[in-house]
């Protein structure tokens, strides 16, 4: 009896070691991994896909590439860009930030790359490098490596909602050469503002989309920095007349209230609801008022009108330029994963999936071969239009753009509100920020 | 050592490690951390360098005055909401209790966030649901944050309202608690129904007006979710609170060392303060 029972336990130990040893080696071919991917915003509305909401076209390329790769796991988190810094800041902080992240290169993803955080990215593009704009990729370049890869970006512009300026009587104020001088601009808010219907909108209530803003600023001629970079020079005589005109604007009614406290997305909002004639944003808005006005969550009388931003007589436009989202990606200590997470970024970036997601956006490729046909003539013909004319560089370049962005938008809030004069909050956003990226 | 002795300090024990994991050790890095000019990646000793630097910051002393500006109007408007609705509700039969209980605790239970969004589309001057009724009746777009102190009020309205549901609950259960002779012997004494809230009642339910005033106070010195949601600190910093200005040294500038000390005077100020709430209400108590 004890025989048997040593024999029983004997053999029990030796199937217990053959299939401890076959489940290893069967684990060691196809290593199970799970890819934590943070995406800041979240794309929609994609050509030929069914992609209602933010984030969908990120979830579904996931589930495909899942599918290519069974034994990987993709965690794909929508994070709003107000909240997106402050996560993976906090994220890094803690040692846990996220595999891949999908956010503004130059705004935010650098800053990481400068501190060491990030995987090169040079073996993505190295196989079709040709194909990618040498632009697109210096922005994601830090000592000659690439740790970000942009896939876009946009210049900002102004609508027109037309219909508002014809029921107004004043749609034969709308210039063929798509430009309004400032006094043009006032003469059409004027027409239009009621009380009920604004001019145009404002918004300061944080660093999103401060770009716009930044455009106005500059609309006397002014320049935001110096040649060098080294510092801020807004608050020169043009830019004082710049944001003294806001201000005038908001004094005289043609401001959508409460400019001080409005987000961008509110201000898109009011422009949707057909309450605000002009509009400075970006091309994407063809297509969110589009999709709006067909999931019923628009005016549906809306007819869009692009525009190049208002400038001061005799002053020619510059545009400001945002939309730089791409992905990066950060440390990593297994070698498969690294590898597998390359493979997801170059799936990501692939010349069909960049192509879609800028016809999508109405945005400018990162990639020659992701050029798209724009049928809407209305849409062709402002793109050309804007790419007649200099892009302002606001110093994206800058280690500390992004904090100058948080000492930015306050100042335009106490100019908004009188509680500075255009001066004085000029004079002080300078100060702090020369300060800052001079230290 | 006896063995139920010894029994009380194992149970005790796992709390104890909770406490002092999540409580004490973060307390004592944060005193450290204060001392440091700390970044993602380094950290350099710089003693009591960001105690001097925060006391030098303009947007710090607002977030200062502005917390205290919070504390002085929220405290009050709640106790005295509180205990007045509690007062009034006294006298209810029990299901009628039971169904304001449910409304004014509902706030309670919703998450901020959701409260904060909500509010956030009311205020909304050009489409909220104010401005709408305020056309209504005749005064036209109401723009509450077009200034900082109506945009103060209005923050501090929305806190009050989340506020109000535990105390109310806490008040209405310690008036129950008021043995009944009291206010007996007072009617044959000849008092009337003030007469006896204030001689009565306000007296024997000071134990848990103490614990009301102590924790409001805590709680308003945190406030953080509605204005990061609703004001973003303006305008012009105007709302913005000591804890909002730690969350934005800390994850938004990346520096944890002036974080650290800010979050350092923030205990202090609240110690202090709770210190003196006792001091000054138990007395009362007894």
């Amino acid at each position: 009896m004890y025989r048997k029972c040593l024999k029983m336990t004997g053999i029990l130990l030796l199937a217990a070691l053959f299939t401890t040893v076959a489940w290893s080696s069967v684990q060691a071919e196809e290593p199970q991994i799970t890819i934590d991917f943070w995406v800041g915003g979240g794309n929609r509305h994609i050509p030929g896909y069914d992609t209602p909401n933010h984030g969908d076209w990120e979830r579904l390329l996931a589930r495909e590439f899942e599918k290519l790769h069974p034994n990987v796991k993709i965690n794909v988190e929508i994070i709003s860009f107000s909240d997106i810094e402050q996560k993976v800041n906090v994220a890094v902080a803690g040692q846990n930030p996220p595999d891949i992240l999908y956010d503004n290169i130059p705004n935010r993803v650098m800053r990481h790359a400068r501190n060491g955080e990030l995987e090169p990215l040079d073996a993505v593009v190295s196989a079709d490098r040709d194909d990618w704009k040498e632009d697109f990729l210096a922005m994601g370049t830090h000592n000659g490596v690439l740790y970000g890869l942009p896939l876009s970006s946009t210049p900002t512009m102004m609508f027109v909602n037309k219909t508002i300026l014809e029921r107004k009587g004043v749609a034969h104020l709308l210039p063929e050469d798509r430009h309004w001088t400032w006094e043009e601009w006032e003469e059409v808010m004027a027409a239009v503002s009621d009380g009920r219907i604004y001019g145009t909108a404002f918004h300061a209530l944080n660093e999103q989309a401060d770009q716009l803003m930044v455009c106005h600023l500059v609309g006397a001629g002014s320049a935001w920095l110096s040649d060098d970079l080294t510092e801020f020079v807004i608050n020169s005589p043009e830019g004082f007349e710049a944001l003294e005109f806001m201000v005038s604007l908001i004094e005289k009614g043609y401001v959508a209230p409460g400019p001080a406290s409005m987000a961008p997305g509110d201000a898109l909002e009011l422009f949707q609801q057909g309450r605000v004639a002009t509009l400075q944003y970006v091309p994407a808005v063809y297509e969110r008022v589009a999709a709006a006005i067909e999931a019923g969550a628009a005016d549906p009388t809306i007819q869009l009108y692009g525009m190049l931003p208002p400038t001061k007589e005799d002053v020619a436009p510059r545009l400001t330029v945002t939309g730089e989202e791409g992905y990066a990606l950060f440390k990593q200590d297994d070698p498969y994963k690294k590898e597998i997470c390359l493979e997801f970024i170059e799936f990501l970036a692939s010349p069909e999936h960049v192509r879609l997601l800028n016809q999508a956006t109405v945005k400018i490729p990162a990639r020659y071969s992701a050029t798209y046909e724009i049928e809407d003539p209305e849409i062709s013909t402002m793109m050309g239009k804007l790419a007649e004319y200099p892009v302002l560089d606001i110093g994206k370049s800058l280690e500390k753009y992004a904090d100058t962005r948080q000492l930015f938008y306050p100042e335009m809030q106490a100019a908004f509100l009188g509680l500075k004069t255009p001066q004085e909050a000029l004079d002080s956003f300078v100060s702090k920020a020369n300060e800052l990226i001079q230290k | 050592m006896k063995r139920d002795t010894l029994w009380g300090y194992l149970f005790v024990v796992p709390n104890l490690l909770l406490v002092l994991t999540f409580l004490i050790y973060p307390l004592l890095q944060a005193f450290r951390l204060s001392l440091f000019d700390a970044g993602l990646y380094s950290q350099t000793f710089v003693g009591l360098e960001n105690y001097r630097e925060i006391f030098r910051d303009d947007v710090f002393l607002i977030s200062l005055k502005n917390t205290f500006y919070f504390v002085i109007l929220i405290v009050p408007a709640v106790i005295v909401t509180a205990l007045t609705f509690a007062a009034l509700m006294q006298g209810f039969k029990q299901r009628t209790k039971a169904v304001y209980r449910l409304i004014f605790y509902l706030p309670v239970v919703m998450t901020p966030v959701v409260l904060s969004m909500i509010w956030r589309y009311m205020f909304n001057p050009s489409y909220g649901l104010v401005t709408y009724f305020a056309e209504l009746l005749g005064f036209g777009m109401v723009d509450f944050f077009s200034s900082q102190t109506s945009a103060l009020l209005a923050l501090s309205f929305v806190v009050v309202i989340w506020m109000l549901g535990q105390p109310i609950i806490l008040f209405l259960s310690a008036i129950d608690g008021v043995p009944p002779e009291l206010y007996e012997a007072a009617k044959i004494d000849g008092a009337n129904s003030l007469q006896a809230f204030f001689r009565i009642t306000l007296p024997m339910i000071m134990h848990a007006t103490l614990l009301i005033t102590v924790t409001s106070t805590i709680s308003v010195f945190q406030i953080f979710v509605v204005i990061h949601l609703i004001s973003g600190g303006g305008p012009y910093h105007g709302t913005e609170s000591l804890v909002y200005t730690i969350y934005n040294t800390a994850f938004v500038s990346l520096e944890f060392g002036k974080a650290s000390a800010q979050s350092v005077v923030l205990f202090g100020i609240v110690a202090v303060v709770a210190a003196i709430q006792f001091r000054l209400m138990k007395p009362s108590m007894n």
